[in-house]
């Protein structure tokens, strides 16, 4: 209820003019429609189905909040692996050239935070579609001959939209960066 | 025991008017003489006194109870630390001791040590008891804003804890938040769904409304600052801007009697565990 009330919002107002022209239109005051209508509208104010403009701007800002800055960043990054890892620990074997057996280590702390740069630049531009699009497409090029499977994905989703809630508290939206999620990993991945 | 009572009733006839020691003068005397070796009897006596004695220590063992200088003690420590402040930043966990090293509290009871002297795996810090579900937290609501309420008690009624394997530093909760409010003279139970979590750094459970419409309902944070894991300090605030609306000090509220609830606990715990493998 904290950020996404500008999404709620927009799309009750919208709701509202809508039910009125068509009350207007087709003059059918009947209350089984209003009702049918409120309800479209309440299920469309409830979940984020897209990665629409609007959820965008909204994972842009409290993605800047979490992301935050200095070693607190280094934490946050630290999290993330920690529990990316602890998930599918034989994703390790992807990142043997940066010291990933020493998870402390500056090679993979470095990595670490190389990866949520990536994150962060797409993030950054999701309200952008043009760069968007070229910058998706590069990070495919660097991801397609590794080889990763898609549940190394899901699991990077699952640690990320766990690790999330803890830096940002009270003020987020699961169903926001879940879907926002899916999309950059869908044009990482390759997948449409 | 029966036999003491029946022996005592007898002994009680008999030595009303004197001493426990052996005396074989006077009426008791020479009854004792005939029937009890009276050294005997006064050996019964002696334990009827020890029983006495024994079942008033046991009272007392309920006042001694209510006085725990450890207790005591680690509340002050705890006081104390909290006025003194630490110079770790708001996200940040300091690791006490002397070191005064500090660490983020993402990284708090997640499995792996961080600070130096370890302290941030603690048994102490990653105690999960504040928040186990069937934990009733109850007290006094003192409203200062945001809603015009006389003074009534508040109930958090934790019904369901999760904690991943993959990411330990968190527990995430839902709970119902009661309250008994006097609405045009009856009196009326507001109830509502809340979920959020407990945060082993800074030992506080924040929750809010777990409906999205929900607005009318202001959030919950309690912070388990008294040094032990049965009292807190808690505000209703608004969920955006955590301005502060009312104040209420809760304690855990007495479940001893109930044996019930300690297995719902377990059942709960296992509930989850099995949530989390699926996931």
């Amino acid at each position: 209820a904290c950020s996404n009330s500008l999404t709620s919002v927009e799309l009750a107002a919208s709701s509202e003019v809508i039910a009125l022209r068509l009350k207007s239109v087709l003059k059918m005051k009947t209350l089984v429609f209003l009702v049918a209508v409120a309800f479209v509208a309440s299920a469309l104010a409830d979940h984020h189905h897209e990665c629409d403009e609007l959820t965008r701007l909204m994972i842009k800002s409290q993605w800047t909040r979490a992301y935050s800055s200095g070693h607190e960043r280094e934490d946050f990054a630290k999290a993330v692996w920690r529990a990316l890892f602890a998930q599918v620990p034989d994703a390790k074997a992807l990142f043997k050239r940066v010291n990933v057996d020493d998870l402390d280590s500056p090679e993979f702390a470095a990595h670490m935070l190389r990866v949520l740069a990536g994150l962060d630049i797409v993030i950054s531009i999701l309200d952008q579609p043009e760069p968007l699009k070229y910058e998706l497409e590069h990070l495919k090029e660097q991801h397609d001959n590794r080889h990763i499977p898609d549940n190394y994905f899901d699991a990077f989703k699952t640690a990320l939209l766990h690790v999330l809630p803890a830096q940002l508290g009270r003020c987020w939206d699961k169903d926001a960066w879940s879907v926002c999620f899916d999309y950059i990993a869908q044009g990482v991945q390759g997948h449409s | 025991m029966w036999r003491l009572l029946i022996l005592s009733a007898l002994v009680g006839l008999t030595v009303a008017h004197k001493d426990d020691d052996d005396d074989r003068g006077g009426l008791g005397g020479r009854l004792f003489g005939t029937v009890i070796d009276p050294r005997l009897a006064a050996n019964a006596l002696r334990i009827i006194n020890l029983e006495r004695k024994l079942k008033s220590v046991r009272e007392k063992l309920h006042e001694a109870e209510e006085v725990d200088p450890e207790r005591f003690i680690n509340n002050l420590i705890v006081r104390v630390d909290d006025l003194e402040g630490s110079h770790c930043p708001e996200h940040e966990f300091q690791c006490g001791g002397n070191e005064q090293e500090c660490v983020s509290d993402l990284l708090v009871c997640d499995g792996k040590n961080d600070c130096h002297n370890h302290h941030d795996e603690d048994e102490d810090v990653c105690d999960t008891y504040p928040v186990k579900a069937g934990h009733i937290l109850s007290g006094v609501s003192h409203w200062t804003d945001c809603l015009t309420r006389d003074d009534h008690v508040t109930r958090i009624v934790i019904t369901q804890t999760k904690r991943r394997k993959f990411f330990q530093s968190r527990i995430w909760i839902r709970a119902n938040v009661e309250s008994d409010l006097e609405i045009d003279g009856k009196k009326v139970v507001s109830e509502f769904h809340a979920k959020g979590y407990y945060n082993f750094a800074h030992r506080r459970l924040t929750l809010i409304a777990a409906d999205h419409d929900d607005h009318q309902h202001y959030a919950v944070v309690c912070d388990f600052n008294y040094g032990d894991s049965e009292r807190a300090t808690c505000n209703r605030v608004e969920e955006a801007s955590n301005h502060h609306c009312a104040h209420l000090d809760v304690h855990l509220e007495d479940h001893d009697h109930h044996d019930d609830d300690h297995d719902d606990d377990h059942h709960n715990d296992h509930h989850d565990d099995h949530h989390d493998d699926h996931h």
